[in-house]
């Protein structure tokens, strides 16, 4: 046994490295704390960064439908490919392969490829087939994603409202008012991501709910907008003129059932497409309204009860001279002493003039501001102007007489359209709305938009005999006659402006044509403004726009179900059977080749998709790199070509939509089935 | 003879804690591993299971052959173990992992060498240091010869290369010489002298120059040699004070190697937090104090330095696995004791922790310690 002394001092010893150890592990718990408790939040981050992995959720663009829920703009799922170029185990043979798949030039791709080091997209937004193809060749490094593509069904329909989207934003017409809403909001997902990069789940819970943005259902009828954007196309067309514009109101609501400009563009191809066709011209552009604005200056007059309807007044031959300056009545009219109907009916300057001036600058420009000019609508469309109707301080007494005939003034079509509406609808100003409703993915309503009265512009016995004035102008004698329509009384107004020369100053010999009008004139359901820029054929608005008026009028009357009082007329279908779309072949099947398909991608035959949605048949023609052409609303009816046809690329088809029976519900019969004859 | 005393059940139950713990352990930081890259999540724990079956043996074993007859086996035991250090180095003996021959393989699971070295190395320094006790400050025999086969042990280890556990023996060598008395002028020396050894063998090897520059900075190189660290400091540090949650951590999921062994603390602190963590060192301490509490009671020299020496083995194993993975030490290659996947570790351990109960049930008679005056604990 050892000594007691030596164990002694052995113990001390032990108890030496035993605190050693002690000292050791207090200094590891004090690290324990730095870490896990000082320091937690930073390590923290770091680690999160790494392994949580932020996926957006990028929801499907909401749709944009017409009233009747005819899609105007939709998502469609696609495939879209990506390389990860570190992936990537051979680079030319890679990109050689996939140019060849894909179409693409494999020098440029193995540029593009090799002067990166992350995430790359090489195609996106492709027919299922196309991407299929692409992943059969697995190749290493190489992806392929889910993606929607956003799709204008309707082409150049109305494509200058709705606009279009690129890259998921919105870039130009209500695609870009209401981006956010149809965007929807963008989900962060939070995604476990494991050390191979592996994304193992995602940690939110709203991907549900994030599939789809909003969608807006507008006021346009894709019907009327058709019939609208064709006849327009034909006044232009006819009339060899620069442009054109047209709406169509619904005058009891505001609602604008169409609106149209010609040139159009389609938006599937907006790349391709000058930027200034974009521009909604009806409610961007501003002229100067000439004629039709009498109707205005004289429901100020009438309002503030500055005339009798009684009156005469002293046309003095068709000219009046104010200080330097002679106004003359165009077209040559010797007009001595009329009555307020005839200055109104014959498109007196002189007349207008008069009762301008005995109106006065307040009186006149209470009347006009009331009625919305100079200012904007504040319908829900981007980039609208207000014009021009500057303040009655500034006017001159020549200025004065020519603002009460439509010179000097300007104004949007729409602002004119809404204006002619609150006399059509008995003298109250509306907003023109545009978007009817907003809802939510599964149909819930997030925001109706209702009539928005501003007020009472107009005396509602003014409102009559104002329009009682306006029917002179379609009648035997008046300046519209061409604007006439078997078995409906209408009211109307032509318009023929100079165009101001915005370089020289003054006028310049360029012409804006003009009709605006409603029909029934006693109850009106339309109030239609046509408008032509620079026609070469004539500069009067009862020449170029009067006939797309009433055709325009006659197809709406018809497709609404309004039909004459008078039993004597004899149908109303030829009316409609002239209407052009019709006979006028495929329009939305037309020249550019949009997206040229791959040959091969579209082989086989034409799919049966009689008796889909239009989503549906859309998701099932677009997969397959067939172009689609959607007509009408409800589901597929008729396709051409038809199914089987063996498809060549480009393949495009042209689907008409019928509300069936089946579909039921919505206003019976309320669409014609007249079209798909 | 009187009856035997009955096993210390603190450090039996304590250690047994820490092996249950250990497969909970195991089993949540390799299940998502195993499960990608042997279609098994369960592969680990299953084979750490057997490895605790073979440790209960091991631990009864110690018990049941007791510590007292280890005297006669201090030198054949270290001469096996000098063997196998010589075998593991052989090609076609040795298996080879991640640059460097560690394990023996013997069919159904390799063997650590290395691992027996450390309870090899314990037994032959306590049987010396008993045998030399009068000698012990005589530089000839109490030094020197243990310095030799020290340093015999050591560059078999290092020519593994095995430096975590090269540095552990050398560790306890000089703890225990310091115990058994050894002039401290002696271990001031080598200690001085050993440290330009050290210096070499750092700077000569490439790996452990980065190990040693990813230690001092780990963020300066994240992604490459400060990787394994830092995530090892992110997934700790990610716990905070209470942890994410058993089986919640993060870092396992491919981020973090030797998530299940080596580092398996750093899971522990993610997924328990400061609690956890700090529990287990308590847990630890435990054992630590069970331990010397035998050798503070051992009847013999021998028990005394035994016990000592598997204690310090332990704790000191314990110490520097939970500095490696906190960042406070370069990264060594060390498991923590009963805790980390491993099947020689957990044999050894448990071996070690066979003896220390055989020693702390052979007490002295009441009589003997009554002299002494330090009543501890």
């Amino acid at each position: 046994m050892p000594d007691r002394r030596q164990m002694r001092w052995m113990r001390v010893r032990l108890l030496v490295v035993v605190g050693l150890l002690g000292l050791a592990t207090a200094g590891l718990v004090w690290r324990f704390w730095t870490l896990q408790v000082s320091q937690a939040d930073w390590l923290r981050g770091l680690a999160q960064d790494q392994y949580l992995k932020e996926i957006t959720l990028e929801p499907m663009r909401g749709p944009i439908l017409d009233r009747h829920g005819a899609p105007l703009a939709v998502s469609v799922m696609t495939e879209s490919i990506f390389v990860m170029p570190q992936e990537v185990q051979d680079l030319p043979g890679t990109a050689a392969a996939l140019a060849k798949t894909l179409g693409l030039d494999a020098r440029a791709l193995e540029r593009k490829l090799a002067g990166r080091r992350q995430f790359t997209w090489v195609k996106r937004r492709i027919p299922a087939a196309e991407a299929e193809a692409v992943q059969a060749l697995g190749l290493p490094g190489v992806h392929a994603t889910a993606e929607s593509r956003r799709y204008y069904p309707a082409r150049e329909l109305a494509a200058s409202v709705v606009g279009f989207a690129g890259d998921g934003r919105g870039l130009e017409g209500l695609e870009l008012l209401f981006d956010g809403q149809l965007r929807g909001s963008t989900v962060l997902a939070q995604g476990l991501r494991d050390a191979r990069g592996n994304v193992l789940f995602a940690e939110a819970a709203g991907a549900d709910t994030a599939s789809e943005g909003t969608g807006l259902t507008l006021t346009l009828d894709l019907t009327l907008q058709e019939l609208t954007e064709a006849e327009l196309e034909r006044a232009v067309r006819e009339s060899e003129a620069r442009a054109g514009s047209a709406v169509v109101l619904e005058p009891h609501s505001g609602e604008i059932l169409a609106l149209a400009n010609w040139p159009g563009f389609n938006p599937n191809t907006f790349a391709k497409v000058p930027r200034e066709r974009f521009r909604n011209r009806a409610v961007t552009d501003c002229f100067e309204p000439g004629s039709t604005l009498k109707v205005f200056s004289l429901a100020a007059a009438m309002q503030a009860n500055a005339l009798r309807l009684d009156e005469t007044f002293d046309c003095q031959g068709g000219a009046l001279t104010i200080g330097r300056h002679t106004i003359h009545d165009s077209g040559g009219h010797r007009l001595r002493v009329a009555s307020v109907r005839d200055i109104l009916v014959q498109s007196s300057n002189v007349g207008m003039a008069r009762i301008g001036l005995r109106l006065g600058r307040e009186r006149l420009w209470q009347g006009l501001d009331a009625f919305g000019f100079g200012r904007r609508t504040g319908v829900d469309l981007p980039g609208e102007s207000g014009c021009r109707l500057r303040r009655p301080g500034s006017w001159s007494e020549v200025g004065l007489a020519n603002i009460s005939f439509g010179q000097g003034v300007s104004a949007t079509p729409l602002q004119l359209a809404a204006a002619l509406g609150a006399v059509a609808n008995g003298g109250v100003w509306l907003r023109p709305l545009i978007v009817k409703e907003i809802r939510a993915p599964r149909g819930r309503l997030v925001q109706a938009f209702q009539p928005d009265p501003a007020g009472r512009v107009l005396e509602e016995r003014w409102a009559r005999a104002l329009a009682n004035m306006m029917v002179g102008v379609t009648e035997p004698g008046g300046t519209g006659t061409r604007a006439a329509l078997a078995g409906f009384r209408v009211a109307g107004k032509t318009g023929t402006a100079q165009k101001p020369d915005a370089i020289a100053g003054g006028y310049s010999d360029k012409r804006v044509a003009s009709f605006m009008g409603f029909v029934p004139a006693e109850a009106p359901r339309v109030a239609i403004l046509v408008l032509i820029d620079e026609p070469q054929t004539s500069p009067y608005g009862g020449v170029v726009a009067a006939p797309a008026f009433a055709r325009i009028a006659e197809g709406a009357l018809a497709y609404l179900g309004v039909f004459p009082a008078q039993a004597a007329v004899a149908d109303a279908r030829p009316a409609l059977q002239a209407s052009p779309r019709q006979d006028e072949e495929a329009v939305a099947l037309d020249e550019e080749p949009v997206e040229a398909a791959p040959v091969g991608s579209a082989a086989g035959r034409m799919p049966d998709v009689r008796g889909l949605s239009a989503r549906e048949s859309l998701q099932r023609l677009s997969a397959r790199g067939i172009e689609v052409a959607l007509l009408g609303s409800g589901r597929v009816a008729r396709q051409e070509p038809a199914p089987g046809t063996p498809l060549v690329a480009p393949a495009r088809v042209r689907l008409l939509l019928e509300r069936g029976a089946d579909a039921g519900g919505e206003g019976g019969g309320g669409r014609p089935t007249w079209r798909l004859k | 003879m009187t009856e035997r005393p009955a096993m210390d059940s603190v450090l039996l139950f304590g250690v047994l804690g820490l092996v249950g713990f250990g497969l909970v352990m195991v089993y949540s930081a390799s299940a998502v591993y195993a499960g990608a890259e042997l279609g098994d999540p369960l592969f680990y724990a299953r084979r750490q299971l057997l490895h605790v079956g073979l440790g209960l043996a091991a631990l009864w074993l110690g018990w049941r052959f007791g510590y007292r007859r280890l005297v006669r086996w201090g030198y054949p035991l270290l001469m096996l173990t000098v063997l196998l250090l010589v075998a593991v180095l052989i090609p076609g003996l040795g298996t080879r992992v991640g640059g460097s021959s560690r394990w023996l393989r013997l069919g159904l699971m390799n063997f650590q060498p290395a691992e027996l070295a450390k309870v090899a190395f314990v037994v032959y320094l306590a049987c010396s240091l008993t045998r030399k006790k009068e000698q012990i400050q005589a530089f000839s025999v109490g030094f020197l010869p243990h310095m030799l086969v020290s340093g015999l042990l050591l560059v078999l280890l290092l020519l593994q290369p095995d430096f975590g556990t090269a540095a552990t023996l050398t560790i306890l060598l000089f703890f225990l010489l310091f115990v058994a008395g050894t002039r401290l002028s002696y271990l001031a020396v080598s200690a001085l002298a050993a440290l330009p050894m050290a210096y070499m063998l750092v700077t000569g090897s490439d790996y452990r120059m980065r190990r040693l520059l990813a230690f001092m900075d780990p963020w300066a190189d994240r992604y490459n040699v400060g990787y394994q660290i830092t995530e090892s400091l992110m997934s700790f540090g990610s716990g905070g004070v209470a942890g994410v949650g058993l089986g919640e951590g993060k870092h396992k999921l491919f981020f973090l190697p030797a998530a299940h062994t080596d580092f398996i603390f750093s899971q522990v602190g993610e997924e328990l937090g400061f609690v956890g963590a700090t529990a287990l060192v308590a847990v630890f301490g435990v054992v630590v104090w069970r331990g010397v509490r035998a050798a503070w009671r051992a009847p013999d020299l021998f028990g005394t330095y035994l016990a000592f020496g598997l204690t310090a083995l332990i704790g000191m194993q314990a110490l520097v696995n939970m500095g490696v993975v906190t960042g406070l030490l370069p990264t060594k290659g060390l498991t923590l004791p009963f805790v980390s996947y491993g099947g020689s570790s957990m044999i050894c351990m448990m071996l070690a922790v066979g003896l220390l109960l055989d020693i702390s049930a052979s007490t002295a008679p009441e009589g003997a310690e009554a002299g002494a005056k330090v009543t501890w604990p």
